[in-house]
Formats: C-alpha cells, sequence, structure tokens
C-alpha cells in the first residue's frame, strides 16, 4: 500500500522545491546535500510503509490531544542520537499523509532538554526580587 | 472550580509584609489579587520541558490549522528526487 506526500506548510514545500532545484544545478552545500538525501529517504519509507522499522514511527499523545487528531513523529536516521524528525498526520484523504513539519537538528541532545524543567504558567521573576535591599537581613 | 474548605485561619503580616501558609501543599503558587482585595493563590508544579523545539511546535501548528482548511501542497514526487540525488 504506498500513500502520497503532501506538505501541510508553505514554507517546507518551498524548502524542499528550493533543495531539489540546487540539487539539479549542482548547488547543494554537503549539509543540504545530507540533509535532503536523509529527508527524501524518510519520505520514501513513509509513503511505503509508515511503519518503517527505521522511522521509528510513534504518535505523540501531547499533541494529539492538543491538536484534536493523531499526530506521528518519525525519525530522518536511524540509531542516532540527535537525529532529525518528521512529524506528520494521515490524510487529507485516504492513502495520504501530511507532513506538518520538519526539524532538522532537535534541540534536546545539546541542551538537555529532556532533563529541563520549567515553571508551569508561572510569571518570570519580578524585578523586584533582584533588589539587593530585598536580601539584606534584619538583624 | 468546586472545592470545599479544608482549613481557615486567620493570619497577619509581618514588618515585611510576609505571612506564612500552613501545611502549604506544594512550593509554588500563581498569586491573583482581586480588586476587592481578595487574593487567590493557585499551586503551580513543575513539569518536564518541551521535547519539541517552539519553532517546531509552531510550525506543526500552522501545518494543522492549514490541513484542517484543506490547504496542503500538491503531492511531492518523492521517487524523483531518490532518482535526482542517485544521479
Amino acid at each position: 500500500m504506498t500513500f502520497q506526500i503532501f506538505m501541510g506548510h508553505p514554507e517546507m514545500e518551498a524548502l524542499w522545491k528550493e533543495l531539489l532545484d540546487k540539487s539539479r544545478r549542482n548547488k547543494l552545500s554537503s549539509d543540504e546535500r545530507e540533509f535532503l538525501d536523509k529527508w527524501s529517504k524518510a519520505l520514501g519509507y513513509l509513503s511505503q510503509n509508515p511503519k518503517h522499522p527505521g522511522l521509528q514511527t510513534h504518535e505523540i499523545d501531547d499533541l494529539s490531544r492538543k491538536f484534536g487528531m493523531k499526530v506521528w513523529q518519525s525519525y530522518l536516521e536511524n540509531n542516532t542520537p540527535g537525529a532529525g524528525r518528521i512529524f506528520w498526520a494521515y490524510g487529507p484523504d485516504r492513502r495520504q499523509i501530511t507532513i506538518l513539519a520538519v526539524e532538522r537538528h532537535p534541540e534536546s541532545g545539546k541542551r538537555k532538554a529532556y532533563e529541563r524543567v520549567h515553571l508551569s504558567r508561572f510569571p518570570k521573576p519580578a524585578a523586584s526580587s533582584e533588589n539587593p535591599r530585598d536580601k539584606r537581613r534584619l538583624p | 472550580m468546586v472545592t470545599t474548605i479544608e482549613k481557615e485561619y486567620t493570619v497577619h503580616l509581618d514588618t515585611k509584609n510576609r505571612f506564612t501558609l500552613r501545611g502549604a501543599k506544594t512550593r509554588f503558587y500563581r498569586v491573583k489579587v482581586l480588586k476587592g482585595g481578595h487574593v487567590v493563590l493557585s499551586p503551580q508544579k513543575l513539569v518536564p520541558g518541551s521535547k519539541i523545539s517552539k519553532d517546531t511546535l509552531c510550525q506543526i501548528a500552522e501545518s494543522i490549522r492549514n490541513f484542517k482548511r484543506g490547504r496542503v501542497s500538491g503531492p511531492i514526487d518523492v521517487a524523483a528526487a531518490r532518482e535526482l540525488l542517485r544521479g
């Protein structure tokens, strides 16, 4: 069973076309060539079998809940830390897949995003707390 | 928000306008000061940072908006791209 692939964002479509155009003119940088190779390979697998083992496809529950439709994630590379990934959804019609986003380099690996925690809906520290007088202890 | 009162007590502010919450269950609170003088404290908790960057999330949201309106690109010719890269 094959799937047709669509881009959900005009910028992504423009990037795809630009890279292909550069490839035709032999103007791709090595980074661009590497990225286009991985991206097109992943899209190839996706069009043949979205659950291809090389893609490590899995649903992102938080996104599915947030957007009210199933959002899937697949990796551009296999067994590579910090691999790029694509987010996609089935549709608009049967046997069609729409690419929602592509991420070349997730920031998680470098900046330990998986370990970071932040305050949920908590305001930024008020400027007054930086006032050295606030730190002064009472005698 | 439906809730029941578990505790009720009177506090007074110290010289630095502080008071102590008795038996506080969380470390962080969102404070809302209402016009009538009421102060509402909503418990907050630490949550793991998002694993997806802000830019990517924006892109996903935008794509889904387009998707739901039926505005997606034309079909992508993946085979031709693979062929181009091989050649």
